[in-house]
């Protein structure tokens, strides 16, 4: 009576430990640098801030609607854009809509950075103070987004996009109807 | 059977500890956020309360017409967490986003939004890792309850193992062998 219960809290140690185990070991893989987007689901902030491209227009949220669309954030500052840079040529080639947000950066050195290597966007805006990015929550560049045609971000991909990302992150939201979305 | 239970004891006890030495770690980290934020210009003799130039984050300086909006701006950029620098204050942390967070705290306080206002405002952008101080809600309720659940389960074991041992000096004629295993 009294022996077996107390024979059963012999494993209470053990159980104690095997769950510690296994908490640490599932949270090892983990990237504590990612932060998930608080933004999801919502509609991207509202911007109007002037083109780099197109001298003397301004670009806005209007931008998104009727379209898939990834938005980019970058900048020439940033060396982890540079190394995502060819990628996203690949992927304007293949079609895919890309906007782009010049953050905290110089719109001339852009401009030439463009002109240099190659532009994937169809268009960027330049936001100069950041207060874009901070209203959408970025914290560091390069940061892409994943735009529904209703204008809502359905996904944040942090740091340099890859052929990995795109397909395994990507491409399974890219162009499927979101949930609340009407078709 | 006496082996058993101190084995049992020890190991919640340890147990216990490492749940709590976490989260004082955490309390650790941010207390010493709070302690560096000190070393954050703030200058509370400006006349005209507008911020003085500078956007390196090390040299920026905010001014304050109202000393209680200047210590508004401590309170908030202690507790407010750099997403970049994670555990590290906005107050604390070098990083751009940070001081861009600075700037934005002081310019809402300006505007006369409430520290719970501007902490919200972040919190929509950021989501909760940006606060050192987490919302009580049910998905967080393990976080606020994990340390007292750990502790009173401690003082549990300790209280039974103190009567059992009462107990068994007081009958000092009970056979031992019988209850062990």
């Amino acid at each position: 009576m009294a022996v077996k219960k107390n024979s059963l809290w012999v494993f209470l140690p053990l159980v104690f430990f095997v769950a510690l185990a296994v908490l640490l070991a599932l949270s090892l893989g983990k990237n504590p640098d990612l932060i998930p987007s608080a933004r999801k689901g919502e509609a991207v902030p509202h911007f109007q801030l002037p083109s780099l491209l197109h001298q003397g227009e301004t670009v806005t949220p209007a931008i998104f609607k009727g379209h898939w669309t990834l938005l980019n954030v970058w900048a020439t500052w940033c060396p982890t854009c540079h190394i995502e840079h060819p990628f996203l040529m690949r992927l304007a080639q293949q079609g895919v809509r890309i906007v782009g947000a010049d953050y905290k950066d110089e719109p001339d050195k852009a401009r030439a950075l463009l002109a240099t290597n190659g532009n994937p966007y169809i268009d960027v805006f330049s936001d100069k103070d950041g207060s874009f990015g901070l209203d959408l929550g970025v914290y560091g560049a390069p940061e892409t987004y994943v735009i529904d045609p209703q204008g809502k971000i359905v996904l944040r991909h942090v740091g340099a996009l890859e052929e990995r990302d795109w397909k395994e992150q990507i491409l399974p939201v890219w162009k499927k109807p979101t949930e609340g979305a009407s078709l | 059977m006496k082996r058993l239970a101190r084995l049992l004891l020890v190991s919640c006890v340890l147990g216990g500890m490492l749940v709590c030495t976490h989260v004082d770690a955490d309390i650790a980290a941010n207390s010493a956020a709070l302690w560096k934020v000190a070393t954050l210009s703030v200058v509370d003799n400006g006349s005209d309360g507008s911020s003085a130039a500078g956007n390196s984050s090390s040299t920026d300086v905010y001014q304050f017409k109202d000393p209680a909006l200047r210590d508004r701006f401590l309170q908030l950029t202690k507790v407010l967490r750099c997403p970049k620098c994670q555990d590290q204050s906005i107050g604390d942390s070098q990083a751009e986003i940070a001081a861009d967070m600075r700037a934005k705290t002081a310019e809402l306080l300006r505007q006369g939004k409430s520290n719970d206002q501007i902490v919200h405002y972040f919190v929509a952008r950021y989501g909760d890792f940006v606060t050192f101080d987490p919302p009580w809600r049910v998905d967080t309720a393990l976080v606020w309850l994990a340390p007292v659940g750990v502790f009173l389960l401690g003082l549990w074991l300790v209280i039974v193992q103190l009567l059992k041992a009462r107990r068994r000096m007081q009958e000092p004629e009970e056979k031992t062998e019988d209850s062990s295993c």
